[in-house]
């Protein structure tokens, strides 16, 4: 049996292969579910905005279901949702993402998830993807969330987004490559 | 119910570590706490399809995107994509980018003294056939210089990203070519294991050759494999 290829940097001259149009639009005014507008930001070991790289998430359309064969279940899917967005940086040096809250999933044991978005960050110095998790703070799912519980409770913070006070649907999450509130990174 | 199958666990030893010293980018931007290992639930052994409606006309051919051929020495890259229990990946997305022959990227952060081509991207798409295999046609990659140490240069290399079934299955690489004086000097080829270097070298193969075209290079690629035995959301012992 062979072994799997090694990772390498996706470095920082990527955008004539990686990026699209309109890969930042998950959901638009035909979507159902809770339309939110995501903006995600990145700090490095010094605190500062990294200002660079690539996002791409993974997540359920508000019917909890995934456009992939692997999704049999013959629930409902909504056919004006992409499950996958891929998001590079801005002039502000934010990543900005047009989605939904997530339904909820299957998961371990015979458990529901808490809505939840997979996402893979990708730069120059970053060796390999980056795998975290971004939930939603105040969802009442996210008390009976088994993989969201078997993070030492001061860290789970790091993996909320959180509404804005001030600009109703737009909801934030910084990703920390390091220090005190480095963000809980996944291996898979 | 949703019936799970998942995917392998990864070997260890293969990847490079996140933290690198003599990659200097590593330092403030690799996390320094251990990763918390994550269960593969309906999430992760999905992943987004990708066909033909991601492929512009040409995209397979860098030497046939602008309004003449870039300059260079035209090669053929090629190579067959399989997973970890030899089975090809199909009509999965490949997508590379690399400099021009001049070692120079289209990126306004590439100021380099090295002219940029009018007719050179860098940029290349392909979905692999029924049997896993891939093709492109570009030119080789220049070698260049960057700021990570006195005096340090990229071999020549072409970047690969390549998504496979799931979300699990993602990869992005480097393929460099046999014999590159930079590669013992490179932080990148080094960080990764020396067994397992050879996964990133291509190879020069006559018989993939064309006389119309130009010499060819073979890289093949491994992604995650399943595990044998799906089983129910509801077992899961991970």
């Amino acid at each position: 049996m062979a072994t799997e290829s090694v990772w390498q940097t996706v470095g920082p001259f990527f955008h004539e292969a990686l990026p699209w149009e309109g890969g930042e639009n998950m959901a638009d005014a035909s979507s159902k579910g809770e339309r939110i507008r995501l903006v995600i930001t990145v700090t490095d070991g010094n605190g500062d905005l990294v200002p660079d790289g690539m996002f791409e998430l993974w997540q359920a359309d508000s019917f909890g279901s995934f456009d992939h064969p692997d999704d049999d279940r013959g629930q409902e899917r909504d056919a004006n949702f992409s499950n996958f967005g891929r998001i590079v940086i801005d002039k502000d040096n934010r990543f900005v993402v047009n989605t939904i809250i997530p339904g909820r999933v299957p998961g371990q044991g015979n458990t529901l998830q808490a809505p939840h978005i997979n996402v893979a960050f990708f730069a120059r110095g970053i060796v390999r993807r980056l795998i975290s998790r971004i939930y939603f703070d105040g969802q009442s799912a996210n008390d009976e969330d088994p993989l969201l519980n078997s993070i030492e409770p001061g860290r789970q913070p790091t993996l909320m987004a959180r509404e804005s006070k001030t600009v109703p649907g737009e909801w934030h999450w910084n990703l920390a490559l390091q220090g005190d509130e480095e963000t809980v990174f996944f291996s898979l | 119910m949703a019936l799970i199958t998942p995917y392998k666990d990864e070997t260890e030893g293969v990847q490079p570590p996140l933290l690198y010293q003599d990659y200097k980018s590593t330092l403030l931007r690799a996390p320094l706490k251990p990763p918390v290992p994550l269960p593969q639930t309906l999430t992760e052994v999905t992943g987004p399809v990708l066909g033909q409606e991601r492929l512009r006309p040409n995209d397979n051919d860098l030497t046939r995107q602008g309004k003449a051929p870039p300059i260079g020495d035209r090669i053929i890259v090629t190579g067959r994509v399989t997973d970890e229990n030899d089975r090809p990946v199909r009509n999965t997305l490949v997508e590379i980018w690399q400099a021009n022959a001049a070692g120079r990227y289209v990126h306004p952060l590439d100021t380099r003294d090295v002219p940029l081509d009018p007719n050179f991207t860098g940029g290349g798409r392909a979905l692999t056939d029924d049997d896993g295999w891939y093709r492109f046609i570009t030119i080789i990659p220049g070698r260049y210089p960057w700021a990570n140490h006195d005096n340090a240069w990229r071999p020549a290399h072409i970047h690969f990203s390549l998504f496979g079934p799931s979300f699990v299955t993602r990869l992005v690489t480097q393929m460099y070519f046999p014999g590159d004086p930079m590669l013992p000097y490179d932080p990148i080829y080094l960080q990764v294991p020396e067994a397992h270097r050879d996964k990133l070298m291509s190879n020069f193969d006559y018989s993939l050759t064309d006389h119309e075209i130009g010499l060819a290079y073979r890289f093949d690629i491994v992604l995650r494999g399943r595990a044998q035995t799906p089983f129910e959301e509801g077992d899961h012992g991970h």
